[in-house]
């Protein structure tokens, strides 16, 4: 599987390249574009079928014997589902949002590109690299395809990336003076950090994730970047994008600084580690609040996903045992948010104040889709949406002081509330601005409807993604 | 062989009701609402003959286990399915009011466009109903308990053009979630200790929990009751409900879903400790008494009923919380059938006066429509406890409770069963006697409902008669319910008192009380001014917690995100230019410029050489 | 000091050449192939890496500076003979045992530029510049044989850099010489010729002289504080402080200038600064990364000066030039530090080596990086926004972007192509 990864990443870049160089039209480069995505969706699914021990392994390639440094990727039931989903994603977008060039093409496959490596990578360096180029292509989307206000915020945006790019890098370095290979197997079996250098390690590695996740007071670029990115790439960047905060801690923070599981260990570490956690959680609150102070339903969007993140932040936080847990909230959000991004888009006048509603006689079946998806987001049971929080919740309240779970416990009412205005806003009623009846394309039905049946199918039946996520897990 | 037909009967009472409902939203634009209708209580009907049909066949409980769910840790959670005296008496009563409820409604929304999707959502709510009575776990609970609230928030909502409804479902569902934060702590406390959650294994295992964590449980619980019965400062989304299509009001907002919180203080009296129970019988009380008052001061047909349900279930709360069970039960039961009879009665009264639902122009309303004006009546003596109905029975088994546990309490649900009788007969006698109040050119001329509407009310005026004979103190024989439940809980409360001296008291303040209503009805209609807004009480609350959440909201986005960190950011930005302008600025150009730099930069240089020596 | 010379010959020979007309054609490709053999014969004779790297660049500026639409075609070959000329000279820089060759090489180089200066579109303009050069040249020689002569007095030695004995006389001489070299590379505080001169001749001429002169002096100034390192003890503090004023200062400028020669010119002083900083700090493996360093910077320069030859405004690079954009783009990448361009390489190395000197000089430069970044991506953002009408790139111009990309490419995929040749990997591996 991590062979057959690798080589289409390969596949990915040439796809990339050929659609930027070569002067083909945008129906070719569609083409080209739905040939490479699911194709690679349909080969990773063929080979975890034919070959399921494959979805735990790995694979190093050399890249410089000067430098000492290589490449290494490695595959988990976790990595495996992400990074279809990614594909699937990409696979979607392609071929049913309407693109304005070749470019949009090229930038997806460019997202697509990066958000492989970070799933699949073995080691830090593998994990920078695809770090680094996530939100490139989003940028330049921005700045070619978006509006005057879309310009305008992009490079606030991209610098943000790039400082939590550099602080990664500092403790990338840090890590690759103690440990050549730069890989957590490594840390952890061995070759361990200094004491202060781990927490300095730790620190910057914490800050990086925080500003991608995003945590407060990190997280103001995120609903300006949901609202003003390009419909064909908006539903990959909240659906997967935001998820490499959170992947970055669960591959890397609790084995650099092992320190940050010890929430009950007494002493000053514990009460490091208590701070942190009233800050992770004190974000999610936040997020919940400010969620209501919105005027569009993807900045509220944002707003939940961003105290979602904030709790997944926490339950990463206690290290690989929770991993599955964590997993499968990455999974459900994964599912959830991007169907509530690709039916909110397809609204006419989504970003006009007031120019929602009457979804249920326009589209009764998005509506209806909204409806599951939405309250699989907030957490009602029968959904993946409460599965997956029901078990991260779990694992911090036995892990962290009762007054961080009571706290993370508020966004569950907050969430729910301004979920619920959104839905009734956009579904019911009459809308101020008068539209058109839009038609939907029978395979978007087919694709909404997929991620309806996961999140019903994974609300009933979770052991199933269980099972899956928890191959190759815990990663050391 | 009990086992398997128990698990047959159980698939087959769970999947009827889901299979209606999704068979209907197939077909609802192709179905007119007759037959949606039928297949709906077809489907609902069945499951109610099922339920009765195991009540015969397992009276003793059995367990069936379905799938199973996930692990979280250590412990392995399932999905199954726990039959006992308890979860029967609950399907029984659930479905079969809800049968009746559903042929209602054949007529009541006959005209609505959308009166097949009606259906497909109340079908779809009674299968979440049974899936919380039947659950064998706290989890399974859950489930159901969130299900039922989002068919509430769907048919509050249902006529959605007018925006108050839609606040309205909003509501309910927000409030509701503030209650469910509570079963999410009792949920959670267990989980994260790496305990089951069934109900054997609670029970077991919770007295051996620190009495901190069996505290937080409690608490939980009581804050998930408040949620579901409309308690306590939670109360406020059970009148604005009122706002759906009557049969809502009267299955979900006043039978079944609201009856749940006394469901699971029943189920949970085992996880409840002893320090707790006070409070559920404070929240129960005041709740009781204020619900009672209010109903008094309100003008709206069907506000009244909502506020005298949130009395009545105050009453069982508080029967909890002194550890009548088995009376809160039995009132639960006999409750459940002669306020879906009021609400449904209420209902017809709306019908026939083209959606009139103000008390201030009614009245006179017993000829145009007797069999309403009859079925009806039978509901009000019953809720009133007016012998030999089936609410006389109930309510007396509380006030023994009562007396036995305390004279103040006593004193009290004294006063509660006062003013039920006082607004019953002021709405009765508003609605159906006194002269005419209706206007023929806006209301038209007030008809009697169709057959399809007036017999549910006959059988729930029928039903709201011989009720009582379930858990009648018997002499030759203790009462049935109470021996059916006692192996499921025990009865806490003793009943020390004779029976016929608290009939005596029963039939004189039912008396009282109704010359009181009647005063109230003929001379003084409006004498709680300011009742009809709850003294404001909504609003004080909203001011506490949703308005300044909002308001948080909207100034952080401005304030913080927009303001503070979007301008600090804007700040560096700016800080940058202006020191790159600077550097800038210096390359002139000129030649002779750039020379003394250099020279001076050099000189400086070569000065801080000496200065270091 | 025989392969300046030999690439003195080489110089001589398509001078010769050229006078032959019919024999033009075989000029570039003279010129090429005697810069491989230089490298070929360095690599077998064990040559150092800076004299191979500066064969190496001079070969890729051979096409670029050929096939430029903006150099006559009878000027052609008087170009590529100066340019033969400084590299010469560059490499006598590098090669010098002594104070005296060093002194020639130099003086080579900075007299040539000069006259290369003057190559440009607009002759007034570029005489002025060139002006500038030279006056800010002789200052630098001036110091600089001052500084030789400090050192010789007190120390009565002509070899260099590595010197014996010494007092403050000589400490003062080797500050004077490491002042002109700054000069030269460009470094702030001494870096005012930089933006004038860059910005004004052609594009293919700036590549050179960004590029050859810099290395070689860059190469000499890290000999320097190595040899002389006693000797430079009284300022080791400021030293890292010009790095670091050098490296933001460039930076800042950078991010306000809109002109992409401007820009570049202000990026090359913060990349040079936060190389300088490695000598600076006298860190272990300083002459390894810097040498990296610089083999990184100068292919970047040469891409990006090499674009802007090409076409005469990038802004909408991306719907005119879409190779030249791609181009352009690895190029910017890799100077911002994104992986895994070549470019990351050198700054996590930077930063590797420089992770033990100190808060405030790992704080000066993440801020520069950081500050850089916003600079490349304004560049970067001027190439892919706007509608510019499609161009046609004649034949030599997409031969040289192939053999460019060709390079960028293999040193993405596989960096130690870079650091050619390989078998010096055993012998000056970084681990």
């Amino acid at each position: 599987m991590v062979a057959l990864i690798v080589g289409w990443i390969v596949a990915l870049v040439m796809a990339m390249v050929a659609v930027m160089v070569l002067p083909l039209s945008i129906k070719q480069a569609v083409r080209v574009g739905m040939v490479v995505m699911w194709g690679g969706a349909l080969a990773m699914l063929g080979t975890a079928l034919v070959a399921p021990a494959t979805l735990d392994s790995g694979i190093m390639l050399p890249w410089s014997y000067l430098f000492g440094v290589a490449l290494e990727f490695k595959v988990t039931g976790l990595s495996w589902v992400l990074s279809l989903a990614t594909l699937i994603a990409g696979g979607i977008l392609v071929g049913g949002v309407t693109l304005p060039s070749r470019w949009a093409v090229a930038l997806l496959i460019w997202i697509q590109l990066a958000l492989l490596l970070v799933l699949n990578a073995g080691d830090l360096l593998t994990l920078f690299i695809g770090w680094e180029w996530a939100m490139l292509p989003v940028y330049i989307g921005l700045v070619t395809h978006g509006t005057d206000k879309a310009k305008a915020m992009a490079l606030r945006m991209l610098m943000m990336m790039v400082t939590g790019g550099v602080l990664f890098l500092m403790a990338l370095v840090m890590v690759w003076v103690v440990s050549p290979s730069m890989t957590p197997l490594s840390l952890s079996n061995g070759a361990v950090l200094p004491p202060v250098m781990a927490w300095i390690v730790g620190g910057l590695f914490l800050v990086s994730f925080a500003i991608k996740t995003p945590l407060f007071p990190f997280h103001t670029w995120q609903a300006a970047l949901y609202e003003h990115c390009p419909s064909y790439c908006r539903p990959l960047v909240m659906a997967v994008v935001s998820k490499l905060g959170v992947w970055g801690v669960l591959q890397v923070l609790p084995v650099v600084t092992p320190g940050l599981g010890l929430a009950n260990a007494g002493g000053p570490v514990s009460l490091l580690v208590w701070g942190l956690a009233l800050w992770v959680s004190l974000s999610a609150l936040y997020a919940s609040v400010v969620a209501w102070g919105q005027s569009t339903p993807i900045r509220a969007l944002a707003y939940m996903s961003m105290s979602h993140m904030a709790v997944a932040f926490l339950g990463a936080l206690l290290g690989p045992s929770h991993g599955v847990m964590v997993g499968l909230y990455l999974v459900a959000h994964t599912v959830l948010v991007l169907g509530l991004s690709m039916v909110i888009q397809s609204q006419p006048n989504w970003n006009v104040t007031g120019g929602l509603g009457g979804m249920m006689g326009r589209s009764p079946w998005q509506a209806w889709v909204l409806l599951v998806l939405m309250l699989g987001f907030i957490g009602l049971p029968g959904t993946v949406g409460f599965a997956a929080e029901l078990s991260v919740i779990v694992a911090i309240f036995s892990s962290y002081p009762l007054i961080i779970g009571g706290v993370i416990l508020f966004p569950v009412v907050m969430n729910a509330w301004v979920g619920l205005r959104w839905l009734t806003e956009m579904v019911w009623g009459q809308p101020l601005i008068p539209v058109l009846k839009d038609d939907v394309p029978s395979w978007w039905r087919v694709a909404l409807g997929a991620l309806v049946v996961v999140t019903l199918v994974g609300g009933l039946f979770p052991w199933c993604l269980q099972r899956v996520i928890s191959v190759g897990l815990p990663l050391w | 062989m009990a086992q398997g037909i128990a698990q047959w009967i159980t698939w087959a009472m769970l999947g009827l009701p889901l299979g209606a409902s999704l068979l209907i939203r197939w077909f609802q634009t192709r179905w007119s609402v007759r037959q949606a209708g039928w297949v709906a209580a077809g489907a609902i009907g069945s499951s109610a003959v099922l339920a009765m049909a195991l009540v015969v066949l397992v009276p003793q409980g059995v367990g069936v286990p379905l799938w199973h769910w996930m692990t979280l840790g250590e412990v392995s959670l399932s999905w199954a399915v726990q039959w006992d005296a308890l979860s029967l008496m609950m399907a029984v009563m659930v479905t079969v009011i809800a049968t009746l409820i559903t042929v209602y409604a054949m007529g009541y929304m006959a005209h609505d466009i959308r009166g097949a999707s009606f259906f497909a959502l109340v079908s779809f709510f009674v299968f979440w109903m049974l899936a919380l009575v039947s659950a064998d776990s706290l989890l399974g609970l859950f489930f159901g308990w969130e299900g039922v609230g989002l068919c509430s928030f769907l048919l509050i909502g249902f006529w959605h053009h007018h925006p108050p409804n839609r606040w309205a479902a909003i509501q309910a569902f927000v409030v509701n979630r503030v209650g469910d934060l509570g079963l999410w702590v009792a949920l959670l406390v267990p989980l994260a200790i790496q305990q089951p959650v069934g109900w054997a294994a609670l029970s077991a295992q919770v007295a051996s929990y620190p009495s901190l964590l069996q505290w937080i449980v409690g608490m939980g619980i009581i804050l998930a009751v408040c949620g579901k019965s409309a308690q306590g400062p939670l109360y406020v989304w059970l009148p604005n409900a009122m706002a759906g299509p009557t049969p809502v009001s009267a299955l979900i907002h006043a039978a079944t879903m609201v009856t749940a919180g006394v469901y699971l203080l029943a189920r949970t009296h085992m996880m409840m400790p002893p320090g707790l129970q006070g409070v559920v019988m404070g929240v129960g009380l005041g709740t009781a008494l204020l619900g009672g008052v209010l109903a008094l001061g309100q003008e709206d047909i069907k506000r009244v009923l909502a506020f005298s349900t949130m009395s009545q279930l105050g009453l069982m709360v508080m029967a909890c919380g002194i550890g009548a069970y088995h009376a809160a039960l039995f009132h639960m039961l006999t409750h459940a059938c002669f306020k879906a009879l009021l609400f449904l009665g209420a209902g017809s009264v709306i019908h026939g006066l083209n959606g009139e639902q103000s008390l201030a122009r009614m009245g006179g309303l017993r000829h145009r429509m007797p069999i309403t004006w009859v079925t009806v009546s039978v509901g009000v003596l019953a809720m009133m406890g007016v012998p030999p109905l089936s609410g006389f029975f109930s309510k007396d088994a509380i006030l023994m409770a009562a007396w036995s546990h305390s004279m103040p309490v006593f004193g009290l649900v004294v006063g509660v069963s006062l003013l039920t009788a006082c607004y019953m007969v002021r709405w009765w006698w508003l609605t159906f006697m006194g002269p005419s109040r209706y206007d023929d050119v806006s209301h038209g001329t007030p008809h009697e409902s169709p057959w399809v509407m007036t017999v549910p009310l006959m059988v729930l005026a029928g039903l709201s008669v011989v009720l009582g004979i379930l858990n009648a103190p018997l002499p030759s024989h203790a009462p049935l319910l109470s021996s059916w439940l006692s192996p499921v809980i025990s009865e806490l409360a003793g009943h020390h008192v004779s029976v016929w001296l608290m009939a005596l008291l029963g039939v004189g303040i039912a008396t009282l009380g109704s010359g009181m209503g009647w005063l109230m009805a003929t001379r003084a209609p409006a004498m709680l001014p300011g009742a009809g807004q709850q003294w404001g009480i909504p609003w004080i609350l909203a001011c506490l917690s949703a308005h300044p959440l909002r308001w948080a909201g909207v100034l952080a986005d401005r304030w913080v995100d927009r303001g503070l960190i979007q301008n600090s950011l804007t700040g560096v930005s700016w800080g940058i230019q202006w020191v790159g302008h600077r550097l800038r600025g210096l390359q002139t150009g000129r030649l002779a410029g750039y020379l003394v730099g250099w020279v001076l930069v050099l000189m400086a240089l070569l000065g801080s050489m000496v200065m270091a020596w | 000091m025989g392969f300046a010379l030999a690439v003195g010959m080489i110089m001589v020979l398509i001078t010769a050449v050229s006078r032959v007309r019919f024999l033009q054609w075989v000029v570039p490709f003279l010129a090429g192939g005697g810069c491989l053999l230089v490298m070929g014969v360095g690599v077998t004779m064990g040559a150092s890496i800076p004299v191979l790297l500066l064969a190496s660049l001079q070969t890729l500026l051979i096409p670029i500076t050929w096939t430029s639409p903006h150099l006559p075609v009878h000027r052609r070959t008087d170009v590529l003979a100066l340019q033969l000329a400084v590299t010469a000279g560059a490499i006598g820089m590098v090669t010098a045992h002594d104070w005296v060759s060093f002194f020639i090489s130099l003086e080579l180089v900075s007299i040539i530029s000069v006259v290369l200066v003057w190559f440009g579109r607009r002759p007034e303009v570029c005489i002025e510049a060139a002006v500038k050069y030279f006056v800010m040249s002789a200052m630098v020689t001036g110091v600089l044989v001052l500084g030789m002569a400090c050192v010789l007095v007190d120390t009565g030695q002509m070899g260099f850099p590595l010197v014996m004995g010494g007092t403050w006389l000589s400490s003062v001489g080797f500050v004077l010489v490491a002042v002109s070299l700054l000069t030269k590379v460009g470094v702030m505080p001494f870096h005012w010729w930089v933006v004038d001169v860059y910005s004004v001749p052609s594009p293919y001429i700036v590549a050179h002289l960004s590029t050859i002169p810099k290395l070689a002096a860059v190469v000499v100034l890290m000999m320097l504080m190595g040899a002389a390192h006693p000797l430079m003890m009284p300022l080791p503090g400021a030293w890292v402080l010009i790095g670091l004023v050098s490296a933001l200062g460039g930076a800042l400028a950078a991010v306000v200038y809109t002109k992409p020669s401007y820009v570049l010119a202000a990026s090359s002083m913060s990349q040079m600064g936060l190389l300088f900083l490695l000598p600076a700090t006298h860190s272990p493996y300083m002459v390894e990364v810097t040498l990296w360093g610089m083999a990184v910077y100068g292919v970047t320069s040469v891409v990006l000066w090499f674009v802007l030859d090409r076409v005469d405004v990038p802004k909408g690079l991306a719907r005119s030039a879409p190779a030249l954009m791609f181009l352009s783009g690895l190029a910017l990448l890799s100077m911002m530090g994104i992986p895994p361009f070549p470019g990351f390489l050198s700054k996590a190395l930077l930063i590797k080596e420089l992770l033990w000197s100190g808060w405030w000089v790992m704080l000066g430069v993440v801020v520069s990086v950081l500050v850089g970044a916003m600079a490349y991506i304004r560049l970067f953002r001027t190439m892919i926004t706007g509608h510019e009408p499609p161009v046609q790139l004649s034949l030599p111009t997409q031969w040289v972007a192939g053999i460019l990309l060709v390079v960028m490419g293999c040193g993405t995929v596989y960096p130690d192509c870079l650091m050619w040749p390989v078998h010096w990997v055993s012998e000056h591996c970084l681990l």
